[in-house]
């Protein structure tokens, strides 16, 4: 059993931003060099300050837990007026510290237009009377789909990035993880067999982030010898009959009972002579797709090293 | 308790008025709301002015509206079937909304205009009257009409669990069970537009029923000897029921107990009339449902609750006081 260490997170950004507040101090530091000359300057950062002023930066407010994790990803810190209170909670949101800097909104109609924000980010399953109620009072609005491949949490980045007015730092994110992706060693034979593992069976195919996660990892996937392309139910038979090497889970209430914990100590299994090797990746790192989704690829494989090896 | 009909209705008129102002002033988030009054009555289109049209007071109207539907219809419904267990539920049509509204949730989440959803319902409602129709046939008795009812509630409800079942994933299925609870919050002037006719129409063909239905607690024979016609009352009373029901349901999804407890509460001060009893539980079950509405804003939980779980959490215990007081009163 592992945890994966939730280090890596934008360090990107945090590069992006020392560039910026660089700039500023640079300024600053040269300004009162003589009378003239500072003068000069001073009308020069008035005039970079006019620029800015005259584009305005999209002040944004989520209703929707993925989206705030790439909305605190790519936009600047003053941009971004409320994100939805799940973005504070430890099991679903990967920049749950970070989130808590910021007001949270209940996905309140009422809410989120007395913060007069210039974009909504909402979700695909958001209630769909407060979005038509945001669209008719004139809000702009931006619905970000739910993500069902690491190609799509590219694209979400991508389009999360324009909609807030930062389109470069969004393709320089994916460009990275692109690299990323294509830099992981190449999986060997044998893959061993691995299923996602949520409560009640719940499994992930390879038409989903996790299936392709554990693809990626070089895992072989139990749903697609089950006929579960997507999202569904792995019977405690399948399982026997498919015999897993590990049941990798991702529980959003950590500490608690564990049910693939507790599945890989069914009688039944034991009985089949199985002792699947548990996995165990942190929900605020399967809930929503982003850079993070790489990590966890990479953990895996680390995992996969393990197994193989052990 | 002796109250006249005039007085009784006045009083629950007065506190309907009182909460419905409540549910304008109260919010989540406090308004200044003589600023936002002063906006709207300027034409200014300021945020206040935006949140207290477009949000507040569609959602007080359709309080007030699908609040008096269910205990007017739970009073009809009480009284037609001379048992205190009936509820506007029972004819099938609130099932059949929920159904269709469900329906249009898991096929066209954000991809169809919002007016979808309430119009899918109210069709809904209207399939499930005809087919308790058709079922039950021209001339049936109330007991054949109840089981066909019954029968298309269950069919309603298996159609629901099935997309439950089927969703594509865990988001679906949360925002499908969520509907399903009954809730106000952010619905626009477009749904109450779109609920009010139907309503409307529900509540007129209810005029004029009470005094039938007053005969009919003397017997079906009797009432028929004193000229009421059951096979029309009843049929009248059904469709009346769908359509207003229906439109609420399509609107707000399921609220539960309204129906059931409200003609409850009032039949005491009406003396135990049924045709009384109308009019005092449709302005009853708008207080209830208002005063319920506000609650939901003032209870501080973590995710937001819905109103169809708080009338269901205050109803029963509260129902069973009612069954507890009304045997000692019998004793």
């Amino acid at each position: 059993m592992m945890t994966l260490a939730a280090t890596m997170g934008c360090s990107q950004y945090r590069f992006i931003h020392s560039l910026y507040s660089l700039k500023k101090n640079s300024l600053k530091s040269v300004s009162p060099l003589s009378g003239w000359l500072g003068l000069l300057l001073f009308l020069f950062f008035l005039s970079v300050r006019s620029v800015a002023a005259e584009t305005p930066q999209v002040k944004v407010a989520s209703i929707n837990l993925c989206a705030d994790q790439l909305v605190l990803l790519l936009s600047d810190e003053e941009q971004i007026r409320s994100l939805s209170m799940l973005s504070q909670e430890e099991a679903g949101s990967y920049f749950f510290e970070r989130a808590r800097a910021y007001p949270v909104n209940e996905g309140h109609a009422e809410q989120i237009l007395t913060l007069q924000p210039d974009l909504v980010i909402v979700g695909q399953y958001s209630n769909s009377h407060t979005v038509a109620m945001l669209r008719e009072v004139g809000l702009r609005i931006e619905t970000l789909p739910i993500a069902n491949s690491i190609e799509t949490v590219f694209e979400n980045i991508a389009s999360v990035a324009r909609w807030v007015g930062h389109e470069d730092r969004g393709s320089e994110v994916v460009e990275k993880l692109r690299l990323r992706l294509k830099n992981l060693e190449k999986p060997r034979e044998p893959k061993p067999l691995a299923a996602g593992y949520d409560p009640n069976g719940y499994t992930s195919g390879a038409l989903s982030v996790r299936g392709q996660i554990m693809e990626y990892a070089g895992f072989s996937n139990v749903a697609s010898l089950a006929g579960i392309d997507s999202y569904g139910k792995l019977s405690l038979e399948a399982i026997i009959n498919l015999q897993p090497d590990a049941l990798i889970e991702s529980p959003y209430s950590p500490g608690t009972y564990s049910r693939a914990q507790a599945m890989s100590q069914h009688p039944a299994l034991l009985a089949a002579g199985l002792d699947p090797h548990v996995i165990h990746i942190p929900s605020r790192m399967t809930v929503c797709g982003g850079p993070w989704t790489i990590d966890v690829i990479e953990s895996l494989q680390a995992e996969r090293l393990k197994l193989m090896g052990g | 308790m002796k109250l006249s009909q005039a007085k009784l209705c006045t009083l629950l008129a007065i506190v309907a008025l009182l909460l419905f102002i409540a549910s304008v002033a109260i919010g989540r988030d406090s308004l200044p709301l003589l600023t936002a009054l002063k906006d709207t009555l300027n034409g200014n289109d300021s945020v206040y002015a935006v949140i207290l049209n477009q949000i507040r007071l569609p959602r007080a109207l359709i309080a007030l509206v699908a609040g008096a539907t269910l205990g007017l219809c739970g009073a009809a419904m009480q009284g037609l079937l001379r048992n205190p267990l009936a509820s506007p539920g029972l004819v099938g049509s609130a099932s059949g909304a929920a159904f269709f509204a469900v329906l249009v949730l898991y096929f066209g989440t954000g991809m169809v205009p919002p007016y979808v959803l309430p119009v899918a319902g109210m069709f809904g409602a209207l399939l499930a009257t005809v087919l308790v129709y058709v079922l039950a046939g021209r001339d049936a008795s109330v007991t054949t009409l109840i089981l066909a009812g019954v029968a298309i509630n269950a069919l309603a409800t298996a159609g629901m669990s099935l997309l439950l079942n089927l969703a594509p994933s865990p988001f679906a299925v949360r925002e499908l069970v969520l509907w399903t609870l009954g809730d106000i919050t952010d619905r626009s002037m477009n749904d109450f537009w779109l609920m009010l006719p139907t309503s409307l129409i529900g509540w007129a063909m209810l005029i004029g029923v009470g005094g039938k239905l007053d005969s009919l607690t003397l017997g079906e024979r009797t009432a028929q000897s004193m000229g009421v016609n059951p096979v029309h009352l009843r049929w009248r009373i059904f469709i009346a029921v769908s359509l207003a029901v229906g439109a609420a349901v399509a609107t707000v999804g399921m609220i539960g107990f309204i129906g059931l407890v409200v003609p409850h509460l009032l039949r005491p001060y009406v003396a135990h009339e049924p045709g009384r009893l109308l009019a005092a539980s449709a302005l009853g079950g708008a207080c209830v449902l208002l005063a319920a509405d506000i609650g939901v804003r003032l209870i501080p939980t973590d995710s937001p609750l819905k109103v169809g779980v708080l009338t269901a959490l205050v109803g029963a215990p509260f129902f069973l006081h009612l069954i507890v007081r009304s045997r000692r009163e019998y004793l």
